[in-house]
């Protein structure tokens, strides 16, 4: 009987846009956290990083509580963090929004109060810093504990997502610090060449990783329909035009060029910082729509014979 | 006591009065099947014969759908059934995705059979069956706590079905399963399903 390579229809675009906003919010505020703790240049980049992260996290747990259909109910849903991916992620995601929300009221606006307390600072950034990071990770392995989604059974998915916000972090920030300066007189823009630099080596990375993850997952029947439904089936057009020329093809480019550039001027790196994250940040989402919207269920083995389960309404 | 179903592959004919027979008892909303009947060709061309494969929930032992659920909406009862507590369920869809034997629906919005109106199905399903919240085969609860069997089972054309108590030794589920060599599905992914089938050869 041949297998039936519907995906699943269960989870819509809300789940994947909240992936991606969890990512890139978490990986904003990483950013601006590891500058604090390990940088000495301007704390412009630490301060934008930390500003965007929990706003963007936030707006992304409004598009999960959309995909509910009882939101109602989503007090009780911490209520299995020793079993359940979701109620881990809720505790997580709560304790990084309440942590970061405080980490901006004093130190970026209105009060810059941490500024002179670096021990204090410092401590709140390892704290919420580890819950960024599971921030973006828990996303990962909430899709990799469904085994009969073999797509998304496997370990590399929580990988691919901390690069994948890492990358759209720095997009995220660049664009971040761009604004920032038009607003106020702060000059950064040779932070934006440097922002650009990491990048343009982590859209390196980020491709090698999604090319194992696809080359990986040609074992399983399930995974390997999925993989050609995204290489060569509906998703194509997604995947390659959204994610890996908008995504990967196109940030890599720019972030190239502008290594060429000897000393390009304010304007030319804050119009680099902008082509760059649009449609970077684009790609971001898209990778993460592929992912979820080409999840196909493994068959069941009846006695020898794989039968795949009716797809769910 | 662990209730438990026992289906002959043997017997069952692939008729799909099982089907049927649920939908009208838990009046099953429209698109969704709480019993489905799998068909296939075993072997190969001129040695090949129709394979016919009911499928319900499992209520396994250890069931993934619970483990993933947040609300705790989905549990395990003490005599065996996993359940959906309605009141809890908050509509994530986790555990239908977590289902390995695919047996959990949800709908988003209540259709009538026929379109024109609502037939007198309808009206009771509309009572039984909340939108957005996650459902699925509870081996017909309401009937057998009256000692009733389930509905799929007291229907079977062919007596293909059989429901009982699988830590009774002497029960016809358990006596089956021991003596004809009863086997589970997907038995490598640890759930340890209470429904059990014997082969057809």
């Amino acid at each position: 009987m041949e297998l039936v390579s519907r995906s699943q229809r269960v989870w819509g675009w809300k789940i994947p846009f909240y992936l991606f906003l969890g990512g890139l919010g978490g990986g904003c505020y990483l950013i601006g956290i590891l500058f604090d703790l390990f940088s000495s240049a301007n704390p412009l980049v630490s301060k934008v990083g930390v500003l965007l992260g929990p706003p963007i996290v936030l707006i992304g747990t409004l598009f999960l509580l959309a995909d509910l259909e009882r939101p109602g109910q989503v007090i009780r849903a911490v209520l299995r963090p020793s079993t359940s991916w979701i109620s881990r992620g809720i505790i997580i995601l709560s304790v990084f929004i309440v942590l970061g929300v405080l980490h901006i009221l004093l130190w970026v606006w209105p009060s810059d109060w941490l500024s002179d307390w670096a021990i204090l600072r410092k401590v709140l950034d390892v704290i919420n810093g580890v819950f960024a990071l599971m921030t973006i990770v828990y996303t990962g392995l909430l899709l990799g504990a469904l085994r009969p989604i073999p797509f998304w059974c496997t370990p590399i998915l929580p990988l691919l997502f901390l690069i994948s916000a890492f990358s759209t972090g720095l997009m995220a920030v660049g664009l971040g610090m761009t604004i920032w300066t038009w607003i106020g007189s702060d000059s950064g823009h040779s932070l934006l060449r440097m922002l650009a630099v990491y990048d343009t080596v982590l859209i390196l990375f980020e491709a090698l990783i999604v090319y194992f993850y696809l080359q990986g997952g040609h074992l399983l029947e399930a995974s390997r329909a999925s993989i050609h439904k995204i290489l060569r089936g509906d998703l194509a057009v997604t995947f390659w035009l959204g994610f890996v020329l908008l995504g990967l093809a196109l940030p890599f480019a720019m972030g190239i060029i502008e290594q060429t550039l000897s000393s390009p001027g304010t304007g030319v790196s804050f119009v680099i910082a902008i082509v760059i994250a649009v449609p970077g940040l684009t790609g971001g989402y898209f990778l993460r729509h592929v992912i979820v919207m080409g999840g196909i269920r493994a068959p069941m083995n009846v006695e020898g014979v794989m039968v795949s389960p009716l797809p769910e309404t | 006591m662990r209730y438990g179903m026992v289906i002959d592959l043997k017997r069952c004919i692939g008729c799909e009065t099982c089907t049927v027979a649920c939908k009208a008892a838990n009046q099953v909303p429209l698109g969704i099947l709480w019993n489905r009947v799998f068909k296939f060709e075993r072997g190969t061309y001129p040695n090949s014969r129709m394979a016919f494969f009911p499928i319900n929930c499992m209520h396994c032992e250890d069931p993934e759908c619970v483990k993933v659920c947040p609300t705790g909406a989905s549990y395990k009862r003490e005599d065996g059934l996993v359940l959906v507590d309605t009141g809890k369920c908050m509509g994530c869809k986790y555990c239908i995705l977590a289902c390995p034997y695919g047996a959990r629906n949800s709908f988003q919005k209540f259709e009538p059979f026929y379109g024109a109106g609502k037939t007198p199905l309808d009206e009771l399903a509309t009572c039984k069956h909340m939108e957005g919240v996650v459902q699925k085969c509870d081996f017909c609860q309401d009937r057998v706590e009256k000692g009733l069997e389930p509905a799929c089972v007291a229907s079977c054309v062919g007596r293909a079905k059989h429901f009982g108590d699988l830590d009774d030794p002497g029960s016809m589920v358990t006596l089956l399963i021991n003596q004809r060599g009863g086997f589970q599905l997907n038995p490598e992914l640890g759930t340890k399903p209470s429904l059990f089938y014997l082969p057809d050869h």
